[in-house]
């Protein structure tokens, strides 16, 4: 009988760097082990979007699309992969389609050959674009769902979406379990379940938080999944991924087969691992990043989330009415027909609940939940409670289609606004992503190439 | 033969004048050495006061541009 395959995903580049270290590794750290990293056997290494886009601009001086041909030259024989938002691409307002068709084409025009793509509200109206886009310039599609727990969010419903992705060009489904909540008996039901209905590979990706990943992982492997993601145990853990070599070992062990070279993994880990010791020592890195915290399996609220609600507490000098709060914020996400509390849907029910225990039961309802609930960022995966919908909406009717569909093409308008300041298409789509960020990168991009040096001179 | 050109600008006179000459000045493909050779040295041949006198830029310029 011959052994199941198993692939990885390398996040270190991209989500562990994300999650341990707010995305601030720099390239020059990368470059020296790129080559060796190339030659470990990855089924693809995640390395671009996210928040490594706002992060190279904002934070370490780096043009985005040129750290991404520069990696792609260094690792030629690796599949570089990206998370990209859907209709959000890397932020969390919608754009117009020929921004996002823009941004996928350059994307795979500067090297990257596997795109995640994902809605908060698994609402796939928001992903059409991107895929369409993803397979017309040869990349292949991952369709992300992202995952929660609810009465709406059945195994039924699951598989649901993953058969339309299907459909709609998605060549691998990925399970994107955010909060790291998964537990392995719910990861190895989805993973039957999907693997069951449909013929398609399958890719889990968890966060460690919980402490519940290798077991979730490990649980999703012996249901079929094809892929899975982990970081080089430098960077793994606690609200990382669980470690490369741990699981590559442990899987070896148990029979399956596992394409990595482990002498290979052990150089990139060496590398990193000093990396990791002067990020502790700076303190860039905080031990608190890389503990288990159980706190989210209880609360039934992502860790982020959590501390997020304490602060806004702390802030209000509430802090003793949390318990209220967090018996409200499963009330509020009913209400609002079980939207994952991901961003920026966790930040929206989190600032309500708190709102509805100070002020009382929707006094104030805010913003982004009023467009939220007039369909301004898609469709709630369950219904609204119609008496908080009565009360957002009057009369009025939430909207049917994308929220896109209202928007005016972008793309040349602001290419011909920025005029000489954007060099080519992809200064534009930065600035279209990151106004702000991208207009001080590029006036220091240019400081620096004129080379100004300050002098002083003084008589002799 | 490539010269270089040395941009500079007169500060209008504001009171005291400081005894020296203090900027940022962008620099053409001239090195900081080259840079801080030809600024002093126009600084000295100029006989202009150093209070008033500003450095923008140095660039590097070809034979064509100088016309020879």
């Amino acid at each position: 009988m011959s052994m199941k395959k198993v692939q990885f995903t390398e996040t270190i580049l991209r989500d562990a760097n994300q999650s341990l270290i707010a995305t601030r590794m720099p390239f020059s750290v990368m470059e020296p082990i790129l080559e060796t990293l190339d030659k470990a056997g990855f089924y693809s290494v995640e390395c671009w979007g996210g928040a490594t886009f706002d992060s190279c601009m904002r934070f370490l001086d780096e043009d985005p699309w040129e750290r991404l041909r520069k990696i792609k030259a260094k690792m030629p024989n690796t599949k570089l992969q990206m998370l990209l938002r859907g209709q959000n691409l890397l932020g969390y307002k919608h754009y117009p389609d020929d921004v996002v068709r823009k941004f996928v084409e350059r994307s795979v025009s500067n090297g990257i050959d596997v795109i995640r793509i994902f809605d908060a509200l698994n609402d796939l109206r928001n992903l059409k674009v991107a895929v369409e886009e993803t397979v017309k310039r040869g990349a292949i599609a991952s369709g992300a769902i992202s995952y929660t727990t609810s009465p709406v969010h059945t195994l039924k419903k699951y598989v649901e979406i993953c058969r339309e992705m299907k459909e709609m060009g998605f060549e691998t489904i990925c399970i994107k379990d955010m909060a790291g909540v998964m537990s392995p008996q719910e990861c190895y039901e989805l993973v039957s379940a999907i693997k069951d209905s449909l013929d398609i590979p399958v890719v889990i990706h968890t966060h460690c938080t919980t402490g519940l990943a290798f077991m979730t992982l490990l649980k999703g492997v012996e249901a079929g999944a094809d892929v899975i993601d982990t970081a080089l145990s430098s960077f793994s853990g606690g609200t990382s991924q669980a470690a490369t070599e741990t699981l590559s070992y442990a899987l070896k062990q148990l029979g399956y087969e596992v394409p990595l070279d482990d002498a290979v993994l052990k150089t990139c880990n060496d590398h990193f691992k000093t990396y990791q010791g002067e990020c502790l020592k700076s303190g860039l890195l905080k031990p608190v990043s890389m503990r288990t915290d159980t706190d989210a399996l209880n609360y039934k609220v992502p860790g982020g989330m959590l501390s997020n609600l304490v602060s806004q507490l702390e802030q209000a000098g509430a802090l003793n009415r949390l318990d209220e709060v967090l018996a409200e914020t499963p009330v509020v996400r009913a209400d609002l027909g079980y939207p994952p509390l991901v961003t920026p849907m966790s930040q929206m029910v989190g600032v309500q609940a708190v709102s509805n225990v100070l002020m009382g039961k929707y006094k104030n309802i805010g913003k982004e939940v009023q467009a939220y609930i007039r369909g301004e960022y898609g469709r709630a995966p369950g219904e609204i409670d119609p008496a908080l919908m009565k009360r957002v909406l009057g009369d009025e009717k939430p909207m049917e289609g994308r929220y896109a569909d209202t928007l005016e093409p972008l793309f040349e308008k602001t290419k011909a606004q920025l005029g000489k300041t954007a060099r080519c298409d992809e200064d534009v789509l930065s600035y279209i992503s990151f106004p702000q960020v991208a207009e001080k990168f590029f006036a220091a991009r240019t400081e620096r190439e004129e080379n100004r040096a300050s002098y002083r001179i003084e008589a002799m | 033969m490539a010269g270089k050109i040395i941009e500079a600008q007169l500060r209008p006179h504001s009171g005291r004048l400081a005894d020296y000459s203090a900027g940022t000045v962008k620099r053409f493909d001239v090195p900081d050495k080259t840079a801080a050779m030809l600024m002093a040295i126009v600084a000295d041949c100029s006989g202009i006061p150093l209070g008033e006198l500003r450095f923008l830029s140095i660039r590097d310029v070809t034979e064509e541009e100088t016309g020879k």
